[in-house]
């Protein structure tokens, strides 16, 4: 066990696992030489050579395509869209490609493709630079998502999208990069796909959440405790598929539930999230499901606007307090 | 665009009323004032006329739904026109509030337009989560039975536990005393009584007086009577009761907040026995009517009394009530009495007596009356002035007639 950064957790997993299988490759831009914008791949083109991590110019379709293509014959490619907002254009390689190809030729072919798409706003990077696009992909059946916001949980799961058969959209929030944590060492400390954990006991209000908001979340039911509220904290880590089944169990413990993220609140997860509650759990709600999400506009550069328009600990206290109000 | 069949209010004192039966189902057609529901109201059981005609769409209310007035109790539709949520909607809307000259013209201009707003409002609903309201079903607890923590909050998981903390308390504090029981609900009527009957004991300083009446010229009157037609002693008890208030027209009086109202008519009401419960039809204007007349008119009340038909007005509007229980052999009793009214008096069987007369002892037909008052509104002297006074009409039926 060590404390390690999510960006160097990040970087380990992709290290191990090059090392482990050879037909792991990286590509993307500035992935190689410069080792990331974010210093994700830091160091593995030095370890591992410029044929296995690739820098390419900037076409997204193209090195998608190219790890479309990589997938279906045999590598294991790991592309990296270095902001997420860019991620439209890759989007037919991605949803009518990657997602459909496995379907659409009996199994005959795998798609071992993992998509890292840093998502996220923060620090005034403006509106074509800020968008976390998860909800898109939930849209689309073929795929997996994956969110996990603790460097543990984001090693165990890079490596587990890594050795997964299918594609995998796999979510960085930009501002967690230097976030902290205790990682378990060893080459095949895996996280399971498609499992939430509990990252906080409460039993008045649960808050669902993922990726930078588990942050926001765990500060907010601090803040809450001291007036006697007691939050039960969920990070879903993964998307898709969803843990329905330990959300609705946890659900049922408190009957309150808020689901926060950090993307546009209209047509987010958290949407979908309510809407199936509401469909499967109906009878252990005992509040309307809230949602917390930023403001339905364009992300401003302006570092006052871009702070109102994201959501913060005060949003979820605000959003707690109304659904214990009984209103 | 839907109509809607409200609970009229067709009794002064109905609030609200029980559904016993639909007379109606969907699909069939209504007119306006045509009997549609049969409900169970303060103390009888009515059939209700419809407030609209149409095409019924959907029932609003079910059978055992507590239903208060100008609640919506159906949807009606015009022929060949298809029901749609918008319009139902727009409906909503167009009866949100607008300036009171808009709303005005508009009821001048159609009778129809002070309906069509009551029909507007949202009918009323339980704000309740749905666990709430699954764990109240699991419980057997009725919604009516919940309260929310504050008024008009959501009534939510902790209110209904509550709740059942509360009964469970309740039943554990009968069932120290007793084995299991059964637990049976009040029905409408039920309810009615307890809560009048505590409401009256609580708020009425009750002081019950008694007399012997000695019965042999009213049984001779009675005789006499009924060679014309059949005529019981109830309408000789409230026509006396009627003469000798009229000596103390101040005491024909009910209580209201902060003093009494006092009437000019003297209207008795009657206890009576039915399959469903204590019912009190009230004699109107006893005092100015004839002992025949009043008995065509008790023994149509008691007929409806027992068939539970008798409407809301044939039980108000009563300033003394006569209970008797003479026919069960009860000698005295001390009645509870029916508030707002502030008189009772309770009648006792009639029987052979010893009675001293002229210093000798015979024996006569003698029944005890024993008036209940409020002592809040009459002293005991004055009620005892009444009590004597209807003894005396009684023991020479003649006085009724001074």
């Amino acid at each position: 066990m060590s404390i390690k950064t999510v960006r160097e957790a990040l970087n380990e997993a992709l290290a191990e696992e090059m090392a482990r299988d050879e037909h792991v490759i990286i590509m993307g831009c500035d992935c190689g030489v410069k080792g990331n914008p974010f210093g994700v791949t830091l160091g593995l083109a030095k370890r591992f050579g410029l044929e296995r991590v690739i820098d390419t110019p900037i076409s997204e379709p193209a090195f998608t395509g190219m790890g479309v293509g990589a997938a279906a014959t045999g590598m294991r490619p790991v592309v990296e869209i270095m902001f997420c907002d860019w991620v439209t254009l890759a989007m037919d390689q991605i949803v009518n490609m990657a997602a459909k190809m496995r379907y659409m030729f009996g199994g005959k072919v795998e798609m071992p493709l993992v998509m890292r798409v840093p998502i996220g706003a923060g620090g005034g990077q403006a509106a074509q630079h800020s968008q976390s696009l998860e909800a898109w992909f939930n849209h689309v059946p073929g795929l997996k998502i994956v969110a996990p916001y603790s460097p543990a949980d984001c090693k165990g799961l890079l490596k587990a999208a890594i050795r997964d058969n299918n594609p995998v959209i796999f979510l960085e929030n930009k501002r967690t990069y230097a976030v902290k944590g205790e990682v378990e060492d060893g080459e095949d400390v895996l996280v399971e796909i498609g499992k939430a954990s509990v990252v906080r006991e409460g039993k008045h209000v649960t808050l669902v959440t993922y990726s930078s908001m588990v942050r926001t979340c765990l500060n907010a039911a601090k803040e809450l405790e001291a007036e006697g509220i007691s939050c039960e904290v969920i990070d879903l880590r993964t998307l898709l598929p969803l843990d329905y089944d330990t959300v609705i169990a946890l659900l049922a413990k408190t009957g309150r539930v808020i689901v926060v993220h950090e993307a546009s609140k209209r047509g987010g997860m958290g949407s979908d999230i309510v809407a199936e509650l509401n469909e499967r759990a109906f009878d252990l709600l005992d509040a309307p499901p809230l949602r917390v999400g930023a403001l339905n506009i364009p992300i401003p550069y302006n570092a006052t606007l871009e702070a109102a328009a994201l959501p913060d600990e005060q949003n979820v206290i605000d959003a707690v307090h109304r659904c214990l109000s009984n209103e | 665009m839907p109509k809607y069949l409200v609970l009229p209010k067709i009794g002064m004192n109905m609030e609200e009323a029980m559904i016993d039966e639909w007379l109606v189902q969907p699909g069939d057609k209504v007119e306006k004032e045509q009997m549609v529901v049969r409900a169970e109201t303060d103390k009888a059981i009515q059939d209700i006329f419809a407030t609209e005609s149409g095409i019924v769409y959907k029932l609003l209310a079910e059978p055992g739904d507590l239903v208060p007035c100008q609640q919506r109790i159906a949807i009606l539709l015009d022929e060949g026109e298809e029901y749609s949520e918008d319009a139902e909607t727009q409906m909503a809307q167009e009866s949100e509030p607008q300036d009171g000259t808009a709303e005005e013209s508009q009821a001048a201009q159609s009778p129809s337009a002070a309906e069509t707003e009551l029909a507007g409002e949202p009918a009323a609903r339980v704000k309740i989560s749905p666990l709430a309201r699954k764990t109240a079903a699991e419980h057997q607890i009725g919604l009516d039975e919940l309260e929310p923590c504050e008024p008009g909050k959501r009534i939510v998981k902790n209110d209904v536990l509550r709740a059942l903390q509360e009964k469970q308390q309740q039943s554990a504090a009968v069932m120290q005393t007793s084995d299991d029981g059964v637990h049976t609900d009040f029905n409408r009527m039920r309810q009615v009584i307890a809560k009048r009957m505590v409401q009256s004991v609580t708020e009425k300083p009750r002081v019950s007086l008694v007399t012997t009446v000695d019965c042999t010229q009213l049984i001779a009157w009675r005789t006499e009577l009924k060679k014309q037609q059949k005529v019981t002693y109830n309408e000789l008890l409230a026509r006396a009761c009627a003469s000798a208030l009229r000596r103390y027209p101040e005491m024909n009086c009910v209580t209201e907040p902060g003093g009494v109202r006092v009437y000019q008519k003297i209207n008795v009401g009657v206890a009576v026995d039915t399959p469903n419960g204590l019912l009190v039809p009230v004699l109107k204007d006893v005092g100015s009517k004839g002992i025949l007349q009043l008995a065509d008119e008790f023994a149509s009340l008691v007929e409806k009394a027992k068939g539970g038909s008798l409407a809301p007005d044939d039980m108000s509007g009563g300033t003394i009530t006569i209970s008797n229980l003479g026919m069960f052999g009860i000698e005295s009793f001390d009645p509870i009495v029916n508030a707002p009214q502030c008189l009772i008096l309770g009648v006792g069987c009639m029987k052979p007596t010893p009675v001293v007369v002229d210093g000798e002892i015979t024996v006569r037909t003698c029944m005890r009356l024993s008036m209940s008052f409020d002592h809040a509104v009459f002293d005991g002297a004055g009620a005892a002035k009444l009590l004597d006074q209807i003894r005396q009409m009684l023991e020479y039926p003649a006085m009724m007639l001074a």
